[in-house]
C-alpha cells in the first residue's frame, strides 16, 4: 500500500472514532418519579397525588376568591392500610407543593418542628414584658395623686399575693423587683416598711395572680403546700383545705383533682407526700394567661384605692386557633396475596374541613393498583 | 510540503482539537422544534434494524384540549388509545403502563422555533394503558398565565 493509502486509512479511524457513544453514569441518582423495586407505594404515588390535588385546592372557592392569607392547620394523616410508611410524607409534598405555588395566599403552621426553640424564644420575651409592665405599675404608683400631693412620704406595706400556686411564680422575687421599681422612681415619697411588718403601714401594696382559666388548676407550689398540711396534721385538721372540721381524711387522688377524703389522717400523709413529689400533673405550670391585678389598699378600712392588671405571661399556643381550615387524610388499602404474588389496592383520601363548621369543603382521592412478586418493606 | 507531513498536520490538527477545555454546548436545531407537536413521545431506549421499539407505535391521541378551571388554573386534557402494533414485524397488542408528564408555557410552542422556559412542569404520572381503551389524562398547572403546553409520553 502507497503513503496516500496509509493516510486514507488513518484519516477514517479518526472519522469513525467520532462515532463511539458519550460514556454516561446515573451514579446511583435516579428520578424520584423512578422506582426500581415493584410494589407497594412509590415516590411517584406522593408526587403525582400532590401535583393533582395541590390545583385542587387552589381551586377551591373559598381559597380562590378569598383575597387575604388562608391559614391550614394540618392533621396527622391516618394510616388503615398494611404499609408502615411514614405518613407525614403526604403532607410535606403537598403542603411543599401549596406553599410553592400560592404565591403566599396559603399559610400553615409550624405544628411540630421547632416548637423547643419557639417556646424558649417566647419565654425570654415574657421575661422582657415583665419587667417593662413592673415598670409600667411602678410609674403608675409613683404618680398617684395621692403619692404626689402628700405632704408627708407615704408608708407602704407589702401582703402576701394571693394565688401564687395558680402561676407558680416565685412571689418574694417579684414583690421585691416591684418594689425596688417603685423606690428607684419616688424619689423618698413612699417608703416601704421592711418585709412581714405591717403595723404603721398607710397602704399595703397586694396583689393576686390570675390564670385565665376556667379549668380547675391541679398545680401544686410544693414547699409551701407541704408546709401548710404539716401545720393541719400537727393542729388535727383535716387536710382538705376546704374542709373546717377535723374528721380524719385519706385520699382519692385522681388524675390533676386534689380530692381527699375519709381516712387515716397521719397514716395517709406519707403517701400523699409521696404522690405530690412524683405526680408531674400536680407540679406542672399550666399552659394558660396569667395576670396580675396589683391593689393599693388603705390600712384603715381595708379599701382597695388603686387596682391595675397586667399580663405576666400569655398562654402559649401553636396558633391553630387561627386556622381557617384543617387538611386531613388517610390511606386505606386492600391487599391479596396467593403464594408470591400480590397485589395492593391503595386509596388515599385527602379533605379539608372548616373547623367551626364542621363542614368539608372538599374532597378527593387518589387511588393505585400495585402488583409484585414480593413483599415491599419500608425502612 | 509533501503529503506526509500534510497528513501528520492533520492528524494532530484532529486530535489538538479534543484539548479545549470548554466546548460550547449544541443548540436545538429550530427547524425539528417547531415540527415538535404539543403532544410528543421521547424517543425509546434503543433502536434496532427492525424499526423503533418506541411505544409511539402503540399510541394514537384522541383528543387533546386546553381550557382554564373556574379558578383560572389551566387545565390540559389528553385522551390517548392503546391501539396495540400495527406492522407486519410487531403484531403484539400488550397492556402497559405509559408516564406522562406536562409542561406548560405562557405560549403555544407547537410550530414555534424557540421555547421560553416552562411556567410549571408536572411529575411523570403513570397512567395504566389498556388494550383498546382511551385514557382520559388531566394536568392542572397551579400556576396561572400558561397559554401553551406540551405533554411528553415515555416508557419510564
Amino acid at each position: 500500500m502507497n503513503k496516500s493509502g496509509w493516510i486514507g486509512i488513518a484519516m477514517a479511524l479518526l472519522l469513525l472514532a467520532g462515532c463511539s457513544s458519550p460514556k454516561v453514569s446515573q451514579h446511583g441518582q435516579i428520578s424520584p418519579d423512578e422506582d426500581v423495586i415493584e410494589g407497594g407505594l412509590s415516590s411517584n404515588d406522593i408526587r403525582t397525588m400532590a401535583e393533582k390535588m395541590g390545583p385542587q385546592i387552589l381551586s377551591i372557592p373559598e381559597i380562590a376568591n378569598n383575597d387575604g392569607v388562608t391559614r391550614i392547620a394540618i392533621a396527622p394523616m391516618k394510616n388503615s392500610s398494611r404499609f408502615i410508611i411514614d405518613m407525614n410524607i403526604f403532607m410535606k409534598k403537598l403542603r411543599l407543593e401549596l406553599s410553592r405555588n400560592s404565591g403566599g395566599k396559603l399559610r400553615f403552621f409550624s405544628q411540630n418542628n421547632g416548637t423547643g426553640t419557639r417556646n424558649t424564644i417566647l419565654k425570654n420575651r415574657q421575661e422582657e414584658e415583665i419587667s417593662a409592665a413592673l415598670d409600667q405599675l411602678a410609674e403608675q404608683i409613683v404618680n398617684l395623686p395621692m403619692v404626689q400631693n402628700s405632704a408627708q412620704p407615704i408608708k407602704m406595706a407589702i401582703l402576701p399575693v394571693l394565688n401564687v400556686n395558680f402561676v407558680k411564680m416565685n412571689v418574694d422575687s417579684f414583690a421585691a423587683m416591684l418594689r425596688s421599681k417603685i423606690v428607684e422612681r419616688a424619689n423618698g415619697k413612699i417608703l416601704f416598711l421592711i418585709p412581714g411588718a405591717e403595723q404603721g403601714a398607710d397602704y399595703y401594696l397586694t396583689g393576686q395572680f390570675i390564670a385565665e382559666s376556667m379549668k380547675q388548676e391541679g398545680i401544686v407550689n410544693l414547699p409551701d403546700y407541704i408546709n401548710m398540711m404539716d401545720e393541719r396534721i400537727k393542729k388535727g385538721e383535716s387536710l382538705d383545705l376546704y374542709d373546717e372540721s377535723p374528721a380524719s381524711v385519706g385520699n382519692n387522688n385522681t388524675g390533676n383533682q386534689l380530692n381527699i377524703v375519709n381516712g387515716d389522717l397521719r397514716g395517709r400523709y406519707p403517701s400523699l407526700f409521696n404522690q405530690l413529689q412524683l405526680s408531674a400533673n400536680l407540679r406542672e405550670i399550666p399552659n394558660v394567661t396569667k395576670k396580675f391585678n396589683a391593689m393599693l389598699v388603705k390600712s384603715d378600712g381595708k379599701l382597695a384605692v388603686w387596682e391595675k392588671m397586667i399580663t405576666l405571661e400569655k398562654k402559649i399556643t401553636d396558633g391553630t386557633e387561627n386556622a381557617n381550615f384543617i387538611l386531613s387524610g388517610e390511606i386505606s388499602g386492600l391487599s391479596k396475596r396467593d403464594g408470591r404474588k400480590q397485589s395492593d389496592y391503595l386509596l388515599m383520601t385527602m379533605q379539608l374541613v372548616n373547623p367551626v363548621s364542621n363542614e368539608v369543603l372538599w374532597e378527593d382521592g387518589y387511588e393505585v393498583k400495585k402488583s409484585s412478586q414480593s413483599g415491599t418493606v419500608y425502612q | 510540503m509533501n503529503k506526509i507531513v500534510l497528513g501528520i498536520l492533520f492528524i494532530g490538527m484532529t486530535f489538538l482539537s479534543g484539548c479545549a477545555a470548554m466546548k460550547s454546548a449544541n443548540p436545538v436545531d429550530r427547524k425539528d422544534l417547531a415540527e415538535e407537536s404539543s403532544v410528543v413521545v421521547v424517543r425509546p431506549n434503543r433502536y434496532t434494524l427492525l424499526g423503533t421499539q418506541s411505544v409511539r407505535d402503540y399510541l394514537e391521541v384522541v383528543y387533546e384540549e386546553m381550557a382554564v378551571n373556574q379558578a383560572g388554573y389551566p387545565i390540559v386534557r389528553v385522551g390517548v388509545r392503546n391501539k396495540g402494533g400495527e406492522h407486519w414485524w410487531d403484531l403484539r397488542a400488550p397492556d402497559f403502563t405509559l408516564y406522562a408528564q406536562a409542561v406548560f408555557y405562557r405560549d403555544p410552542v407547537a410550530g414555534t422555533e424557540t421555547r421560553s422556559a416552562p411556567l410549571y412542569k408536572t411529575n411523570k404520572q403513570p397512567f395504566p394503558m389498556k388494550r383498546g381503551e382511551t385514557t382520559d389524562m388531566s394536568f392542572t398547572a397551579p400556576v396561572k398565565g400558561a397559554r401553551g403546553y406540551q405533554v411528553i409520553f415515555s416508557e419510564n
